[in-house]
């Protein structure tokens, strides 16, 4: 079975290396990162990743930009997208749904977890 | 009768003798003639009818010597006829005698010899006297008859004109005269011809002649049942006087016969007949006609007099029927209308004295009533004559006064009043008096004082009346103590006004809606929320107030007006007088009177602070809780990655998860210590605490703490201290420098330059956030330091220059990452500074970079003692 590659797009290094770490150790997926929505557009489309893994508030390019953008593009637009966010309020969630993202996963999240979570979205036979 | 013998030669003597004797015994004549009409035989009836003896009749023709010369041929021509065998059967003719002429009714019969006529015997009866008999009844007779057909006319018609006329005609007619007229006597003895009867070829008719006759005041003046008619057979031998002669002539009179016509004791006229072709005999029948006929007209003159009063009296009784018709119909109608009058008159009457008597009924009962009232009254009812003096003190006011009323009754009403009020109680029934107002409410204007018993006074409230009876004046005045509805008076607009510095002082708006949802009541604070004026909105539908594209008035409100129902705490927009609409937080309360809903009160308040409040805080919560969530991430994550116990062949990772744990956790307690800081330093919980601190080292320091941020950032910060004391609370403004380099590292791109400078000023520029510090005079204006921090990030947009200084300003709707601030940077800043008197502001420009500034004042002495340092 193909490893599977992850990209992780978001501005705080510490939570991209403990996703990192978490997804390589836990199921040695490969963890590609992005630090803002411009670089992770770039790598969506170089990387083309079974499963981006977005967060919400970032500078300049916000999650939900970010990802309407990865939907416009036919290069990217069949990778699924997984929020990655604290912004967990009811307002903030209902604004996701509407967006059409699979899922959303809170931070703080358990990143024991996490590939599970991700397989279970994503019906990956792990 | 003396018969020739050779009349009956065949008789005896003897028999001749005998039939001498028979015929002379007989009472008839007896005359025998021979043929020649000689009288041969004339008995002794024959001359004494005739006078003549037989010696001087005989052998005389009997036409010749006893028949009347008209008379003559017939008798021959009749004696003729005899002696032809032709005997007539009966026969009259007159025989002229020595003594007058007779009449004589005859039979004939001849004595005939071989046929021959020989001899005519004529038997006949003197029938003069039955004659005149006769003729004086047959003149009785007609004068009856035209005295009857006179009456009887008279009795058939009244018209005296026509009996007057037909009278004289048929006098005239029966005396056949030629003349007969009737005379009426006026005045003075003159008269006139009033009817006449006259062959008008023969005579002339003096119809209508007026007549004076100077006798006849002597022949008709005296008394009438002395007058008598007059007859005068030939005027010219019957003496008269001259003047009655000529008058008589005048008119061709000869014989005159005149009646007077007596009517009523007086001579009304004359009934005449003149006789003109002849002197005449009056016959004394005719005279006696006359009289009667003078009696019969003077009836009917009487009776035509009463028949034209009659008529007259007839038509004016018609008149007066008519009249009395008429009046009987006027009076009929009047009395119908009278008697209708009457009618209502006496209905009116009737219901006036079933009124009156109602009235009376009422009027005991309300005398009654009056004196129960009276008495029980609770109100004091006290009257006064003219002169004040007390005639009436109910029990009301012997309770209200204290006296009772056997002691009070005569006293003067000023016993009643307080001295001090007296003046003013004359002055006013003075007035009072002389006005025409029977009726006056004192205490309109200023309470009325009285005075009990025990001297104590108190406010009442008076109504006065004046009652006029004949020449007395009494006032009557009923007194109400209103001390306490004074007081309850004083308290209600002590409480009045109360509520309405409440409602004029309520922060909140209020107003009142009736049940038409009208506003009725608008407090200060609700007119200005809403943008009108208290009138304005008075009297208007609440529409104008709500949001327009309602299709109806709120639940709320027509809940609390209908049911009643208290809604509180609803939300919804209002709409200023602008247009604009604004949230507001109402509670909406019926009005209740009694048990029944009058109205609506709507309190409100606008809760658009609130509401930017709220979503300041909800996003301030979501940005805090993202912002407590991303260190705790990483935190978490990293240390669950060590527990597992996955990375224990890692040392390298593990170190790696270790560190990124404790700056985390750093940050997160820096988060923390922010939070609270700002919400300390706002609420006054932290007091800055100053000293004299050199503002470049503290500029130094707060440079060289975000040196590693900037490092990072790849930003380099530039500092230029400036030596000046200023007395600060050191850590805040390091705090302050450190959050204005730290804003403007992040917003710096990577290469870029921070700047963080200072300089002196005395006077402060215009800024966006202007804290006014209290003005001063020149001379004592303190001097500042104004110390700036310079990027060239990206700026601040114009929108959010006026508010970056709020708490959670940068949160927003949008989540682009405002570079791990909390939003509350600025707020401290602005806080801190407020704090020290300074002031903070921002210029900015997008894309070119922005400049925070901040002063702190300084004292000259501290210039100097910072430049000795």
């Amino acid at each position: 079975m193909t490893a599977k590659c992850i990209l992780v797009i978001d501005n705080e290094h510490y939570i991209q290396e403990v996703v990192q770490i978490a997804l390589e150790t836990i199921k040695h997926w490969q963890v590609v990162t992005a630090s803002s929505g411009a670089e992770g557009l770039l790598k969506a489309e170089q990387a083309q990743p079974d499963v981006i893994l977005l967060d919400v508030m970032m500078p300049d390019m916000d999650g939900a930009t970010t990802y309407q953008k990865l939907q416009a593009n036919p290069h990217t637009q069949q990778i699924p997208v997984l929020l990655l966010t604290a912004k967990v309020q009811t307002v903030d969630q209902n604004r996701y749904k509407e967006l059409g993202v699979l899922a959303t996963i809170p931070k703080p999240f358990d990143p024991l977890q996490l590939p599970n979570q991700i397989a279970d979205v994503l019906g990956w036979q792990l | 009768m003396t018969i020739e013998r050779e009349c009956a030669p065949h008789l005896l003597p003897d028999q001749q003798e005998w039939m001498t004797t028979l015929l002379n015994t007989l009472p008839a004549l007896v005359v025998v003639m021979d043929i020649q009409g000689r009288i041969v035989g004339f008995n002794q009836a024959c001359e004494r009818v005739s006078g003549y003896t037989f010696a001087e009749v005989q052998s005389r023709c009997l036409w010749q010597v006893l028949l009347v010369p008209e008379e003559q041929e017939q008798v021959q021509s009749m004696f003729q006829q005899l002696l032809t065998h032709q005997i007539p059967y009966q026969h009259q003719h007159g025989w002229r005698t020595k003594t007058g002429d007779r009449l004589i009714a005859w039979s004939h019969s001849v004595v005939k010899q071989s046929d021959t006529v020989q001899w005519v015997i004529g038997t006949g009866i003197d029938i003069t006297e039955q004659q005149q008999s006769a003729l004086a009844l047959q003149q009785q007779i007609e004068h009856e008859q035209l005295l009857s057909a006179i009456a009887a006319r008279i009795r058939q018609s009244l018209d005296l004109h026509t009996i007057l006329n037909t009278t004289v005609a048929e006098v005239r007619h029966l005396l056949e005269t030629d003349r007969v007229l009737i005379f009426k006597l006026e005045k003075n003895w003159n008269g006139i011809v009033l009817v006449e009867s006259v062959d008008t070829d023969q005579w002339p008719s003096i119809l209508g002649t007026q007549i004076r006759d100077p006798c006849f005041p002597d022949i008709y003046g005296g008394s009438p049942d002395q007058l008598h008619a007059s007859a005068i057979e030939n005027i010219y031998t019957a003496n008269l006087t001259p003047c009655h002669l000529e008058l008589l002539i005048q008119f061709q009179i000869q014989a005159n016969l005149v009646v007077p016509i007596i009517l009523e004791n007086q001579v009304w006229g004359l009934l005449m007949a003149h006789h003109c072709r002849s002197p005449r005999p009056w016959e004394s029948l005719e005279i006696k006609l006359l009289s009667r006929l003078a009696t019969h007209l003077a009836i009917a003159i009487q009776q035509s007099q009463l028949y034209c009063q009659l008529q007259s009296e007839l038509t004016e009784r018609e008149q007066v029927e008519v009249v009395l018709q008429e009046a009987k119909y006027n009076l009929e109608q009047r009395v119908s209308e009278r008697t209708a009058a009457l009618r209502t008159a006496n209905q009116q009457l009737r219901a006036e004295l079933h009124t009156r008597q109602q009235a009376e009924a009422a009027l005991q009962q309300s005398q009654k009533r009056f004196s129960g009232i009276l008495e029980i009254a609770e109100d004091a009812i006290i009257s006064v004559d003219a002169s004040q003096t007390i005639t009436l003190f109910n029990q009301g006011a012997e309770k209200m006064f204290g006296y009772r009323r056997d002691e009070i009754l005569g006293q003067s009403l000023e016993v009643l009043l307080p001295p001090e009020f007296l003046q003013t109680h004359q002055r006013y029934m003075q007035t009072y008096e002389q006005a025409d107002m029977l009726a006056r409410h004192r205490s309109e204007r200023q309470p009325i004082l009285a005075k009990r018993r025990d001297g104590t006074c108190f406010t009442v409230e008076a109504s006065i009346s004046k009652l006029q009876l004949g020449t007395e004046q009494v006032f009557t005045a009923i007194l109400r103590d209103i001390t306490e509805r004074v007081e309850a008076q004083s308290s209600l607009m002590q409480l009045t006004r109360q509520n309405e510095l409440i409602l004029n002082s309520m922060g909140e708006g209020l107003c009142g809606l009736n049940l038409e949802t009208q506003i009725t009541f608008v407090n200060p604070a609700a007119a200005k929320l809403l943008g009108y004026t208290i009138n304005a909105l008075i009297g208007q539908p609440i529409e104008l107030i709500l949001e327009p594209q309602l299709p109806q008035i709120p639940a709320p409100f027509l809940d609390s007006l209908t049911s009643g129902a208290t809604h509180r705490f609803i939300t919804d927009h209002f709409r200023r007088r602008d247009g604009s609409l604004f949230p507001v937080e109402y509670v909406s309360t019926p009005i209740r009177e009694q048990t029944q809903i009058v109205g609506a009160v709507i309190t409100f308040k606008d809760i658009s602070d609130r509401q930017v409040v709220e979503r300041m805080k909800n996003e301030f919560i979501s940005v805090v809780s993202h912002e407590l969530r991303t260190p705790l991430t990483s935190i978490h994550g990293s240390l669950r990655m060590l527990a597992s116990g996955l990375l224990a062949a890692q040392p390298d990772k593990s170190q790696r998860l270790i560190n990124i744990a404790a700056d985390s956790t750093d940050r997160l307690v820096r988060l923390i210590n922010d939070i609270l800081d700002v919400e300390r330093i706002e609420s006054g919980q932290v007091s800055m605490t100053k000293h004299p601190c050199n503002i470049a080292d503290l500029m130094t320091q707060a440079a060289d703490t975000m040196q590693g941020m900037a490092r990072q950032m790849q930003v380099n910060i530039a500092v230029q201290p400036l030596p000046i004391l200023a007395d600060v609370d050191g850590d805040r403004i390091v705090q302050t420098l450190t959050n204005l380099l730290s804003n403007a590292i992040k917003f710096s791109h990577a290469g870029g330059t921070v700047w963080l400078t200072a300089h002196r000023s005395s006077q402060p520029p215009s800024c966006t956030l202007a804290e006014a510090t209290p003005a001063r005079s020149a001379a004592e204006k303190p001097l500042q330091v104004c110390i700036q921090v310079e990027d060239q990030g990206r700026g601040i947009p114009a929108d959010k220059i006026d508010t970056i200084f709020e708490r959670f300003q940068q949160a927003d709707s949008s989540d682009a990452r405002n570079h791990e601030g909390t939003g509350l940077g600025l707020a401290i800043c602005h806080s801190i500074v407020q704090q020290h008197g300074g002031q903070i502001w921002v210029e900015s420009q997008l894309g070119k970079g922005s400049t925070f500034t901040f002063t702190l004042p300084i004292h000259a002495q501290d210039m100097f003692s910072a430049s000795e340092t």
